[in-house]
Formats: structure tokens, sequence, C-alpha cells
């Protein structure tokens, strides 16, 4: 990761340096699109040039000559070839004149339409494109580094809140991309091509604007902070929301069994509401925001038109006459009046509309502090930096001394110490929660241990690459993970390539060919996103299958066969241990039946290896081991 | 849930229909809403005065012509501002004009059109997809005015958007949380969610769109053609377009809706399937992990994300073109109107100022119509969310399946009479099954992997219904009973335990939210989880994360049947309760079963020879049949038994 100075939550700061940081930051996703950003607003600043000197000869034609009678620009007439002597060079227009005038007026405005109404729809489409593809980029990175965090970060995840993070957020950062760069560059430019316009007219009118700014900017100021303290609550109370839905769902067959459904609703109506009462103080203190900085904008624009409403009434002289003396503009008249309020209406505008931006992105300041907080996550599994591909697997794997724990100071594994050699099946029994899943996930390194080390072969497995070491191991979990797709694409799930003809023979492996060749359309059976619809005895047989076809040297089957009735069982590990002759399969169990097809029992209580052998052996020399049997089968094996 | 992908056209009358519905839903609402409705007419009405201080400004002050000398009458609402005007010089009337617009600053925040004028809003940046706009949604409040009334009118529709949407997303949750388990079973969490948060919000729309927006903009619009006709009587043109400007935006609104409506469904759905690929994956993140399948499903996600993207472009772009065609047909109207008031000008029938003043009043129109055009463009976007909520809202739930009896006193009998469950595509999974039980007794269910043995014990707290057959409790059939009563007469536990993010104590009170903390920690002593409670942090007061993430599935499944254990139902159903116990904490549950026995029906199902020994009955099932029945010492003496064999494949050969 770059080592930025960046926004967390709590140092969401809105300060130039933090803009500076956030350009930095987000400068990745943005690059791939810099070329279409650039093309974006010179587009969007030759466009706003074209209306505004079309609009400025139209106002000149339309309501100083037109309306007002008055002569018009040269500019104009030159234009349209238009007789100086009759609409220039004269004190008022004739009736004739301005009748004449009237097409000229039409032409104009049906070009500037012409110009600016495609010239619009396309820029905002054009713009829209840029800012997806920027978003999408964001979002994928968002899933990639949430999918590299380790377990000991999923422990404490929780998903309802990724997902929120991955949608409002990331669209936040795309927003604030928009907002806070973009959009405000267009913004200025209006301002100040308003403010220069007007002090070619009356420099007074031009300090106005200008001094305007600085109650506006104080405002903004003022609100920062207390909105996004309430932006942050009304995010983190929906997230809450979201997650509490997101778990009813899931649960919902236990909340339907303990007939909870009044409690958790209850649990439902006071997060909802909490959420709703969050946004309720962050919108008002929006809306308040732009009602007081109107405030301070229609005072200006107010005396802009008072002001110029008087000099007009005196036909004074314009201040820059001679310039604008080409556009008709040279005395203060109707005209003139439109003009110069069309041009402070303006510009003010923009400013109204950047300190709308600057209170929205109070809001985009906490979505980016959590955008980032996740983007700065280390994966904390990484390829060490002269990390090689692992070697073909030859001997044997090893613990050695493996200590490990989720939390510091509750260990898990405590000095756990065993070779699982090639061509044997090792079991790894023991009492519920005594680490046997934690034991196998460190050989994937879903975590690294603490202390201690695993090799293959002798090579430590924290000195190879994360994927070639999980593409060696195969494994099939204990909970019956399937995804919404298919039979054959979640048999194939991690081997994408693998022909129809590799996923039936790793169920014929499995033992689950007989019950999916039943199935209304076979391999082409869709499973639901819980797959409810198989029972545990057919989920477990893919998800076996979905780890044989990996065709991994190294195979775990973590309690691969307790929803397997005892039949079945003895044949999917019957099957298991033919085809993995020359393989190392490591089995996490219970049963006593399976316990027997071992050429190796390590036995785990408490984090500690209390007894290591075949079970023989053990049956006749460990006590500790002899009891936890006896206990399986009720009597003396 | 049965099509969360439907994306099937629907057409004007059944967005109609579904109009009515949400009105009938915001009826109760009624009184905020016409407060509502009075405080928008009210800002509308200021909003339409304001053209006149500028005609002012302009005729007597810009062109200086001396008051009471303008060719057109002021409407009479209008006239007594000009009647304050009389005898004053250019310069008393514009102090006069900017001491009227500062009052109206405060007050409204206006004084004038455009950029004199300003609306109180707070609307959020949206992202470029369907999720952050309906966060907009949910917050829907906006004002034609702003300054004090403004603001007042703001925080008031802020609360009522905000009534509405709480009180149906409850609706919307509470019915989630009503409907059959097995609807559960094909449909996505993701979409889901998705409705109850992204879908409901809808409802404002509908509401605002069809109660507040048409009677604003009609009113608006009447003033607007009433004042034209009233002072502009001299150009009958200017008239016709009053009356014509609404009709002709109107159309062009209308000729899109169809393509937009299939555009609006489509880019949800795209959403919801993004919203499912990440759910999917983050849930499961050890298998996609451990699979080294983290490529695969960034893939799937990328691809669900840019097509969700590309929808919503399609349906932005037609948003852009009604846009850009309400925007030339509105600029068509303006240079039509604009020739004839420029020779009514000209020939001094008309003055400058009438031309503001008509400018601020098409501009009210263009605003207007354009409501009123988007509105129905709107209802149509808003109508496809309402669809989803309701075709949730329309499914049987539980209690439609059952009575209303109660049972007098705890049940003590179950008995299934002929039983028979057929599944939706026709699989057999029950057939004929009679089993009767009492309390005192325990019975395990025995049979390989997909006999039946789940199936028939869902049909004990009615989680299905048997196509045939009746189950009774009390020899009360279970479909005339509450099903409050019948879950608080059968407690469950499942094989897939699940955990929620509370604390210990409470996922175990669930099955008894009466409980008392010994009753709390007796259950988790009898389920084998004391001991690992009390190493917890916090011990009971633990806290355990979403969905348990830091326990083991051993450790979530003896909280899951603790849960079971505290729960005071006469029969308690444990779906292999020990499949991921090991056999010492398997043996202490056993024997806490046994003690529950004399207070308690027990049905077991099981795998592990220790717990089916420990029954009194077993039930020995085959292909939805029940085959054998009897104490395992009854059921080992038939050499040949189906039992029997099951037995001996269990402990291995070598104890045949």
């Amino acid at each position: 990761m770059r080592a930025a100075v960046l926004p967390h939550a709590g140092r969401d700061q809105l300060s130039a340096r933090w803009v500076a940081g956030v350009f930095l930051r987000t400068w990745p996703f943005i690059r791939p699109s810099g070329r279409h950003l650039v093309a974006y607003l010179a587009a969007s600043g030759v466009l706003a040039l074209v209306t505004a000197l079309l609009s400025i000869i139209l106002i000149g034609i339309a309501t100083s000559g037109v309306l007002a009678g008055k002569p018009i620009g040269g500019i104009a007439a030159w234009l349209f070839s238009l007789d100086p002597a009759v609409f220039v060079e004269v004190d008022a227009l004739t009736a004739e004149a301005r009748r004449a005038l009237l097409w000229p007026t039409l032409l104009t405005a049906i070009v500037l339409a012409a110009v600016a109404i495609p010239g619009g729809l396309v820029l905002s489409y054009y713009a829209m494109w840029i800012f997806q593809q920027i978003n999408q980029r964001m979002r994928v990175q968002l899933i990639d580094r949430l999918q590299a965090q380790s377990l000991t970060f999923h422990a404490r995840a929780e998903t309802g809140d990724a997902i929120y993070r991955v949608y409002q957020d990331s669209a936040m950062v795309t927003a604030i991309i928009r907002f806070v760069f973009l959009e405000p560059l267009m913004f200025l430019g209006r301002y100040l091509v308003g403010v220069a316009i007007v002090a070619a007219f009356q420099p007074v009118l031009a300090a106005v604007l200008a001094f305007t700014v600085l109650p506006v900017l104080y405002l903004g100021y003022l609100f920062s902070s207390r909105l996004r303290t309430r932006f942050r609550r009304a995010r983190e109370r929906n997230s809450a929301l979201t997650s509490w839905i997101q778990e009813s769902v899931l649960g919902v067959r236990v909340i339907k069994a303990t007939g909870t459904e009044p409690q958790r609703l209850g649990g439902f109506h006071e997060r909802s509401r909490k959420a709703l009462d969050a946004a309720f103080r962050s919108r008002v203190s929006l809306a308040l925001l732009g009602i007081l900085a109107f405030g301070a904008i229609g005072l200006a624009i107010l005396a802009v038109e008072s002001l110029a409403a008087l000099w007009s009434h005196a036909s004074a002289a314009t201040f820059a006459e001679g310039i604008l003396l080409g556009f008709g503009f040279a005395v203060w008249n109707f005209g003139t009046f439109s003009a110069v309020n069309s041009r402070a209406n303006d510009g003010l505008g923009a400013v109204r509309a950047l300190i709308a931006l600057w209170g929205r992105a109070q809001d985009m300041a906490i979505g980016l502090g959590r955008v980032f907080e996740m983007l700065d996550l280390e994966p904390d599994i990484e390829d060490a930096a002269d990390a090689v591909a692992l070697p073909p697997f030859q001997r044997a794997v090893h613990f050695e001394g493996v200590t490990f724990g989720y939390v510091a100071d509750r260990p898990v594994l405590i000095d756990v110490d065993f070779t699982a050699p090639r061509g044997t099946v090792t079991a790894i029994v023991g009492p519920t929660g005594t680490g046997k899943s934690t034991l196998v996930s460190l050989l994937l390194r879903l975590a690294d241990p603490d202390r201690g080390r695993i090799t293959i072969d002798g090579m430590d497995i924290r000195g190879v690459t994360v994927d070639s070491l999980r593409g060696r191991v195969a494994i099939a979990t204990q909970e019956n993970i399937l995804f919404s797709d298919t039979v054959m694409e979640n048999i194939r799930y991690a081997v994408p390539g693998a022909s129809p003809e590799t996923v039936a023979d790793a169920a014929r492996v499995a033992c689950a060919d007989g019950f999916i060749e039943q199935l209304s359309r076979g391999y082409q059976t869709p499973l639901g996103e819980r797959a409810t619809k198989l029972s545990s005895g057919q989920r477990q047989r893919i998800v076996i299958a979905r780890a044989v076809v990996k065709d991994a040297p190294i195979l775990i089957l973590d309690e691969p066969t307790a929803a397997l009735d005892a039949e079945t069982e003895l044949r999917v590990l019957a099957s298991l241990k033919r085809w993995g002759e020359d393989r190392c399969i490591f089995l996490i169990t219970h049963r006593l039946s399976t316990i027997r097809q071992a050429d190796q029992v390590v036995y785990l209580r408490g984090g500690r290896v209390l007894a290591r052998g075949t079970h023989d052996d053990l049956i006749a020399s460990a006590r500790v081991y002899r009891d936890f049997v006896e206990a399986e089968t009720g009597r003396a094996a | 849930m049965s099509a969360p992908h439907d994306s099937r056209e629907f057409g004007t009358r059944e967005t109609l229909w579904l109009v009515v519905r949400s009105l009938a839903f915001v009826w109760p609402y009624r009184r905020l809403i016409a407060v509502k409705l009075g405080l928008s007419f009210v800002g509308v009405s200021v909003i339409l005065i304001l053209p006149w201080p500028l005609k002012i400004l302009v005729d007597h002050v810009v062109m200086g012509m001396p008051v009471g000398t303008a060719p057109t009458p002021y409407p009479p609402y209008a006239q007594p501002l000009l009647d304050l005007m009389v005898g004053l010089t250019p310069f008393q009337i514009v102090w006069a004009i900017v001491g009227i617009s500062l009052v109206g600053i405060v007050l409204i925040g206006a004084f004038g059109q455009g950029a004199a004028s300003d609306r109180a809003e707070g609307e959020l940046a949206e992202g470029l997809d369907t999720a952050t706009k309906s966060e907009n949604l949910a917050n829907v409040s906006d004002s034609r005015v702003s300054g004090l009334l403004g603001l007042y009118e703001y925080r008031y529709q802020l609360r009522a958007t905000h009534r509405i949407n709480h009180d149906l997303r409850s609706m919307l949750y509470r019915r989630l949380m009503a409907l059959p388990v097995t609807r559960f079973a094909d449909s996505s969490i993701g979409d889901a969610m998705y409705r109850v948060m992204y879908d409901t919000p809808s409802i404002s729309r509908v509401c605002y769109d069809i109660l507040v927006t048409p009677l604003v903009s009609v009113y608006a619009m009447a003033v607007v053609i009433w004042t034209t006709q009233y002072s502009f009587s001299v150009l009958p043109s200017v008239i016709a377009m009053a009356w014509l400007a609404a009709p002709m935006v109107l159309v062009t609104t209308l000729l899109m809706t169809g393509i937009t409506r299939r555009r609006s469904m489509a880019s949800r759905q795209a959403g919801a399937a993004t919203t499912a690929t990440v759910e999917e994956g983050m849930s499961n993140i050890v298998a996609v992990q451990s699979l080294g399948a983290s490529a695969r499903q960034r893939e799937s996600f990328e691809a669900d994300s840019a097509r969700s993207f590309r929808r919503f472009r399609g349906y932005e772009l037609m948003n852009l073109l009604l846009g850009a065609l309400q925007g030339t047909v509105i600029i068509g109207l303006t240079f039509y109107v604009f020739y004839d008031v420029a020779n009514a000008i000209i020939d001094g029938r008309m003055s400058a100022g009438d031309y503001a003043v008509l400018y601020g009043f098409f501009l009210q129109i263009a605003i207007t119509a354009g409501a009123l055009g988007a509105l129905w463009f709107n209802l149509q976007n808003s109508v496809a969310g309402m669809k989803r909520v309701f075709d949730v809202l329309d499914m049987a739930v539980d209690a439609d399946h059952h009575g209303v009896r109660r049972l007098p006193e705890p049940a003590r009998r179950v008995a299934l009479e002929d039983v028979s469950f057929r599944y939706p595509d026709g699989t057999l999974a029950l057939d004929g099954v009679r089993l009767e039980g009492r309390v005192g007794e325990m019975i395990a269910l025995v049979g390989a992997t997909g006999a039946g043995k789940s199936t028939l014990a869902y049909t004990l707290p009615g989680f299905i219904r048997p196509t045939s057959g009746r189950v009774l409790l009390d020899g009360v059939d279970l479909t005339a009973l509450d099903v409050d009563c019948v879950r608080e007469n059968v407690a469950f536990v499942f094989q897939e335990p699940v955990v929620f993010d509370d604390t210990v104590t409470n996922n175990i009170r669930m099955g008894n939210p009466g409980g008392t903390a010994e009753e709390v920690a007796a259950a988790a002593r009898a389920a084998g989880a004391l001991e690992f409670v009390e190493a917890l942090p916090d011990g009971f007061g633990t806290r355990l994360g979403q969905g348990g993430a830091t326990l083991s599935v051993g450790q979530k499944q003896r909280l899951a049947i603790a849960r079971g254990l505290v729960s005071r139902a006469p029969v308690l159903v444990l779906d292999e309760p020990t499949a991921a116990l090991d056999p010492e904490t398997e043996n202490a549950l056993v024997g806490a079963l046994q003690a529950e026995r004399a207070r308690r029906l027990l049905i077991v199902i099981a795998h592990r020879l220790s717990t089916i020994r420990s029954a009194d009955r077993i039930v020995f099932i085959e292909a939805g049949r029940i085959v054998e029945t009897g104490t395992h010492a009854e059921l080992m003496r038939h050499r040949t038994g189906a039992y029997r064999r099951f037995v001996e494949l269990q402990v291995g050969e070598s104890a045949a």
C-alpha cells in the first residue's frame, strides 16, 4: 500500500491537505479515465463559453433591440448583415427596425438551443460513463481487499456492513471525485466569468459579487463539523439496520421456531427509528445550510438588481463602454440591466451550488473515510517479498511447534508438532472447539501461526506464494457451502476450466454421481443461495467432489462425513482412499468408523496434541484416547 | 420471493392498481399529507406573486414609465403592490421593493424568479446506481420556497416521509419473518434485503406524486392561466400557449414511459444480483479463500457490477432524452410567445415589464408541467419498487394456513395421521407416515441421508404442511391452531446452528424470553456449553458478532441446543443435534436429554449410535416410509432388519 496521509474515521477533516490527500489516494482509480476527464472538461468549457457568448448576443438583440428599442451592438449587426446606419448608429430603433430584428433573434436562439441541448445531453451521458468506470474499479478493488483478508478479520467484520460500504461508499468516492474536483472547477469558472463580465459593466457590482463569497464560506466552515458528525451517525445507524435485516433473514428458521418474531420486530423498530432520526437531523442541517447561504446570496442579487435598475433609469454609461459597445451595452438600459442580472445570477448561482456541494461533501467525507479504511487494510496474509512457487509435493507436511490464537493471549493451538507423510491419511480427532479446524486453516494460510512453522517438504509455507500453496491444497469444509449456480459449476468452482468428464469423475469419487444424475436437470440443476433443496448429506458430497476435482496433492476433509449416514460414509471414504493413494489426506472427524481408516491419529485436546499414532496403538497405549473412543461407541473398541 | 427476478411487464391498468394499493396504504396518514399540501399551496401562491415586483422595477424604474401608465392591467392579487408605488419617484420605488424583498428573503427565501428564489431541500449526492438513489427517496422532502416557511415545510414533510417509510418497512419486515420457512429455500437473501431497504422508499414518491404534486401543479397552472387571461387579453396567442403548454409537455413524456419502465426494472434487478454476489462471497469467505477462488468470485462480481452499471446507464439515458425532449418543447413555445409579445410591445399594447412577467410565468408553467410529466415517469419507477414490495406482502404467510384455536394447556400428545409430503417438483418425501408420541418419551428418527427424516420433523412445528394427512397436537389438527400456539408447544433445534449478533444469554433466551439467568445457565450446562461460555471475555454477557463468527460450529450447535432446552415447549425436536459434537459432549448431552424426558416428548434425528440407543423408540425411515419401529434391542433381534444393518455399518464390520 502507498504510505498516504489519509483519512480514517475520526480524522476526516475537510482541509486543503485532506482534499489533496483524497486526490492522491483516488488517483489510481481516476488515472485510467484521465484522458476522458480532460476531454470532458475541455468539451464542457467550450460548450459553456459558446453558450455564454450566444446568450450575450441574444440578450443584446432581443432585450435591448426588440423589447426596449435601443440600438444593437456592431458585432450583432455584422453577424446578420444589418445596416449599421439603421440598427447601430441611432438613438432609438424604429418600429420596423425592431420588427426586423425578430428573425435574427429567433435564429440566434435556435442556434443556442441546437448547441446547448444535445451538447448537454451528450456531456451528461459521457460524465456518467466516466464515473461509472471509476466506480467499478473502486468496487472491484474493495471486494478484492475484503476477500484477501484473513479469517481473523472476517471473524470481526459484519457482512451487512461490508455490502453497505461497497455500495454506498464506493459510489460516494465517485461522487466526491466529481463534486470535489470536477464540478467546483466548473462552478468556479462560471463564477469568475460572471464576476469578470459584471466588472466590465460596473466594478462596484463585481465587488458586491466578490464579497458575497465571504459570509457564504464562513457558513460552510461553521456547518462542516456538525454536518460530518450527523452524517456519520446516519450512516452508522443505517448500516446497523441493514445488518439486522440480513441477520433476521439468515436466521429466520430459528426466529420462527422460537416464536421470537415480536422481539426481532422490536429490534427492527428501534433500529429503523434510530436510522430515520439520524437521517432527519443530518438532512435538516443540510437544508438549513442551504437556506442560510441563500440569505447572503439573495441580498447580493437584490443589491445588484436594485443598483442596476437605478443606473438604467439614469441611462448611466457602463464602465468599459468601449468593449461593450460592440454588444450594444455602452449605456445602462433594459438590455444592460438584463445582461448584468443574468451574469450576476449565474455567478452567484454557482456559489450557491458550491456551498450545497460543500454540505454534501461532508457526507461524502464520511464515506471516503470508511472506504479508505478498507482500502488501507493490509491483507494480513501476503506473499513474502522473496516468495517462490511451491515445488511439486514429494515427501511430507510438518507442523513444527505451531502456536496460534485469533485473539492475543488466548491461544487456540499450543505447540502442535506432527508429520503427515505423502500416501497417508492423518485423522485429527478431539473434542469440539479444540482447534482442529483452525489447525488445517493454518495449512492453507488463512491465518499464520504466532509461533512455530508449517513446512511442506521442508519449506516454510510462509516463504511460498499463497496462490501456489492454495493450488496444492484442496479442502472440503465442515459448513457445506454451495454457491447459487448449477451443480456442475459448484463442483468445478475452484477449477473453472474443468471438463464435464473431470467433474463427473470427481462426483464419482465423492459418491455423488448417483443422486446428481437423478436430479431434474442432472449436472445442470441450479442450486439456490442457501441450497436447501438438497439434503445435507448430498450437499456434503458435492463439497467433497469440489475438493476432489482440484486434483491437489494435499486434501483436507473437515468433518466431511458428519451428515452422511454410516453406509454412505464408508463408501465415500473407501472411494477417497483409493483416489488418494499418492496424496496426503487430513481428516477431521468424530466417527470411529472413519478414524479406523486413518494411518495416523492425532488426538488434540485443549489445543495440544495429547496422543499420536495408529488407532490400534493408541487404544493399547493411550488412556486419554481410549476414554474418548469408549465414549463414542458406548463400549470398549 | 418465488420469482426474485421477475421482469414481467405490467400495463397501465396494473400500474394504476398498484397506485391505488399504495394510496390505500398511505390513507391513515391523510392528515399529515393534507398539512403538507396546505403548506405547498401557500408556497406556490407566494411564488406566483414574485414576477410582479420585477415588472414594477422594469416598467417604472428601468424604462422610466410613470406609475399607472402601463398598458396591461394588474391582477387583483398584485394590484395592492402597484397601489403602494403610486406617486413614488423611481428611487423610492427601488427602496420600497428592496424593503419588501428583504422580508421575502427572511420569510420565504425568495423575492423574484430564477436565482432570486431558493427552495429548501436536503438531497444527498447519489452514486450512479439505484441503491444510493433510494436512500434519497427514503428522505423525500422539499419545499418550493425557502426561508422560515421553507424550513418548516421541509422539516414537516421529512417527518411525514419517515413515518410512512418506517411503517411500510416494518410491515414488510414482519411479513418476511412470517413467510413459511420453505419460501426462503430458493430465494436470495440479498434480494430480500434489497426490498426492505431499497424498494420500500418508493412509497414516499407514490404518495407525494399522486396526492401533492398534481394538485399543486394544477393550482399553479390555473393561477397562471387565469392571470394570463385577465392581464394579457390583448394577446390571444399567449393565452392559447398557456393552455397548451402543459398538455404538450405531458404528451412528450407519455410517449416514453414504456421503455423507461422496463429499464427501471432491469436496473433494479441487476443491482440486486450484484448485492447477492457480494453477500455470497463474503458470507462464504472461508470456502472462497480455501478453494483459491477469490479471483473467480471477483470476476463474477465485476461482471454483475458492470451489468448493473450498464443497465443503469440505459435507464438514465432515457431520462436524459426525456429531459432534452421536454426542454425542446418548452424552448419552442417560449420562442413562439416571444415573437408575439415582442410585436405587442413594439405596438405599445404591452410593456417591457410584461415580458418579464410572462417570462416568469412560462418558467412556472415549464417547472409545473415538467413536474407533472416527470410524475408519470417517477410513478413508473416507484411502482416497480412497490410491486416488489406488494409481491412479498401478498405471499401466504404461516398464519394464513393456521386457525386461531389455542390449546388450553401444554400439549401431551403428538400424532401424525397418514402424513404424505410431495415437493412442488413432484418428489415424494413422505409417504403415509403414521406416528404417535407422548410426553415422557424419547423417539429417535433414524435412516439414511435423504430418507425424509428432516421433512418429517418439519411437519411438527408446521414449517411445512403435509400435502395429505394430518398432524395433531392433543388431537387438534395443526391447521386449526394459532401458529404461535404451535410454536410454543413445539421447540426445534436445527441441524445447522444459527447464532445471532447478541449476547450469549439473549441467544439462549430466545427459546424462552422469560427465562431466568439460572435457567439459561442450566440449559447451557446441559448442552455442554457452560465451559466455553464462561471462558469468553464477558461470559454470558459476551456479544457474539454476526453469525457468531468467533465460535466454532460445535460451539454454535451447543448454544442452539441450549436454546431448545431452555424453552418450556412440551415437544422438543432435535435435528441431528450432535453431528458436530465430540462423543464426550454428546454423551453429556444425551444424559441431559434423559433428564428432560420426564417433562417432554423428545424427537431426535440422529446418526450416532450412542444417541440412538438411549431412545425409548427408534423409528427407522427409508424413502419417506416408516419401515421399522421398536427399541434398539428389539430391532437388533431382526437378523436381516434394516436397522440392524445400519448399526453394523456404523460401528464397523468388526462389531457385527
